[in-house]
């Protein structure tokens, strides 16, 4: 799986987070209904009472009944106004729970009772007995209790039908968290299985990386040394026909100077022209990627031989080639290791032998060890590191040897490149022995 | 200023730089002497016969380079404190750092031209030979 299970993670906790905001603005509701029923209960008691013993009609019928005490109006009244506005309470919290039903009846009731004291105050005044006054202001009261118990139950119901609802849809949200909970350990589970099954794979990809890492880190030190180097080596030139054309000027008058000058300005240009093509070669190979293939080294060898057949003539060489095994490489790239070796062989002769150049291979289990072999004039084990640094030079720019110090250091690029190593052996003292190896081919 | 008995030894592989430079020492002044060296072993092994009050030694050199020869000059009792002027084509941060890490007197970048090359050995032959003299 390519999925990152750190985003599918992130979005799950995202949305459980959501719907656990959602639970808790709906946990307040719930409570808010709760305390909405309670509300309910009690108001509708404080009602009662408001209404009943110790209310309004018990504080009615005493002034019914003892005219001359008009505490006991005023008691009604004040009673009536509270029973007032508990119903409107109660009404609004039924209008509230979208519940049609009111409180009519007994807000007429309470009308009535209220109206009713200034018509006993009145009789009272005319003389009339309580008895007789109490017949004329009956009020038929037993609806407005009922009323209030069913409009207490069926607001208590419409709170309970709400609360029943939102539990529902709380249940709901939980199951989505679940839901959600269980993909999360699902798709984690799966994943970590995805991992075991993919760990070889993984391991195998890291080492892939870190080889390629390697390889990166030795091609950006080549590139950085060389960058330096061929900067230097480019300048050098720069500067000699700088300086060969100020003194030009001063020796004008004297016309074998000026020819020397000419001479130095000439040869600062072929150098750089040499230079720059040396540059072009090693950028080209030193820094390639080597497309491995399975190879005949043997025929790789007798190729390059061939190929350098003028030169080898020229120089009069006897070369000779031995057997050597199958092995991986890239065989444009092991081409030009070889026609460098033998190039340095054929250039560093000594002035009293005839040049002989050996190419020999051992092999074991895992690796082939090449190594050309020559009589040259050798080069001393101190500089065993040295010869393979790029534009490194032994031999003075003005030597006999012509070059710019680029082959030696392109055959172990490119050996390295390969997983390989090049050494100078410096046992050999009577040329030079260059050794290099490459993976023999399962 | 006397610089009649002054020697100044050049180590430089380079033959049309190190004919440039003597030629600058000589505008300086015709009294100076100068010796060359075409590598650090060749400086060495002059410096053993001679002593000379000024050495001016390229960097890049085949077979003994300027880094090594500096180091062995300046680890000698008898040579230490001849001042050497390191000489580069480059400002290689690696070289200026080892130069003066091992005792360089100074680190100077070859100039372009004949022209200032000329000024720069007289501002080095100026400073040092008074410095040697001293």
């Amino acid at each position: 799986m390519n999925i990152n299970w750190k985003y599918i993670a992130l979005i799950l906790m995202a949305l459980v987070a959501s719907e656990l905001f959602y639970l808790r603005s709906e946990g307040k509701r719930i409570e808010d209904l709760r305390m909405t029923t309670v509300d309910i209960y009690t108001t509708s008691i404080s009602l009662e009472q408001e209404l009943g013993f110790g209310g309004l009609i018990h504080n009615f019928k005493n002034y019914v009944l003892r005219p001359d005490e008009k505490q006991y109006a005023e008691l009604a009244r004040k009673n009536a106004s509270h029973a007032l506005n508990l119903i409107e309470k109660l009404e609004t919290i039924s209008a509230e729970m979208g519940n049609g039903v009111t409180l009519l009846q007994t807000r007429k009731i309470v009308d009535t009772y209220t109206n009713n004291l200034d018509v006993i105050t009145d009789l009272h005044t005319q003389g009339i007995a309580p008895f007789d006054i109490d017949k004329s202001v009956r009020v038929q009261d037993d609806f407005a209790l009922e009323e209030i118990d069913r409009f207490t139950s069926s607001t208590a119901n419409a709170v309970n039908n709400r609360l029943r609802k939102l539990e529902t849809a709380i249940k709901t949200q939980l199951q989505i968290i679940f839901g959600l909970l269980m993909f999360g350990v699902l798709y984690f589970c799966i994943t970590l299985n995805g991992t075991a099954t993919q760990s070889a794979k993984l391991s195998k990809s890291n080492s892939a990386l870190s080889d390629s890492n390697a390889s990166l880190s030795r091609s950006n030190l080549a590139l950085r040394q060389f960058a330096g180097i061929a900067s230097h080596d480019l300048k050098s030139p720069i500067r000699h026909i700088s300086l060969s054309s100020d003194m030009l000027k001063q020796d004008i008058d004297n016309p074998e100077k000026v020819s020397g000058h000419i001479n130095t300005i000439k040869q600062a240009a072929e150098r750089m022209h040499l230079l720059c093509s040396s540059l072009l070669e090693f950028t080209k190979s030193g820094f390639q990627k080597p497309e491995i293939s399975r190879l005949n080294a043997n025929a790789i060898i007798a190729d390059t031989i061939k190929e350098m057949a003028p030169e080898i003539k020229l120089k009069g060489a006897d070369i000779q080639q031995c057997s050597a095994p199958i092995i991986d490489a890239d065989p444009e790239l092991l081409k030009r290791v070889f026609h460098n070796l033998i190039a340095n062989s054929l250039k560093y002769t000594h002035d009293e032998r005839q040049p002989k150049i050996i190419i020999q291979c051992d092999t074991n289990a895992k690796t082939a060890t090449f190594s050309v072999t020559d009589n040259g004039i050798g080069i001393a084990p101190e500089y065993s590191e040295r010869i393979f640094e790029p534009m490194e030079r032994l031999h003075g720019k003005d030597s006999k040897y012509p070059g710019v110090g680029i082959g030696l250091s392109l055959v172990k690029s490119i050996v390295e490149s390969h997983g390989g190593l090049c050494w100078l052996d410096v046992k050999y003292s009577q040329g030079t022995r260059i050794c290099f190896t490459l993976p023999i081919s399962k | 200023m006397n610089t009649q008995s002054n020697t100044v030894m050049l180590v430089e592989d380079d033959d049309i730089d190190a004919i440039a430079l003597e030629k600058a020492i000589e505008l300086y002044s015709s009294d100076i002497k100068t010796m060359r060296a075409t590598e650090g072993e060749d400086a060495l092994r002059q410096l053993s016969r001679d002593r000379p009050d000024l050495i001016l030694m390229d960097i890049r050199m085949p077979r003994m380079d300027g880094r090594t020869a500096l180091n062995k000059i300046k680890s000698d009792e008898r040579l230490k404190s001849i001042p050497v002027v390191m000489m580069s084509t480059s400002e290689s941060d690696e070289d200026v750092h080892y130069c003066y890490q091992n005792y360089a007197n100074a680190y100077v970048v070859k100039p372009i031209g004949f022209d200032m090359s000329t000024k720069m050995v007289s501002n080095i032959l100026n400073f040092w030979l008074k410095t040697a003299i001293q």
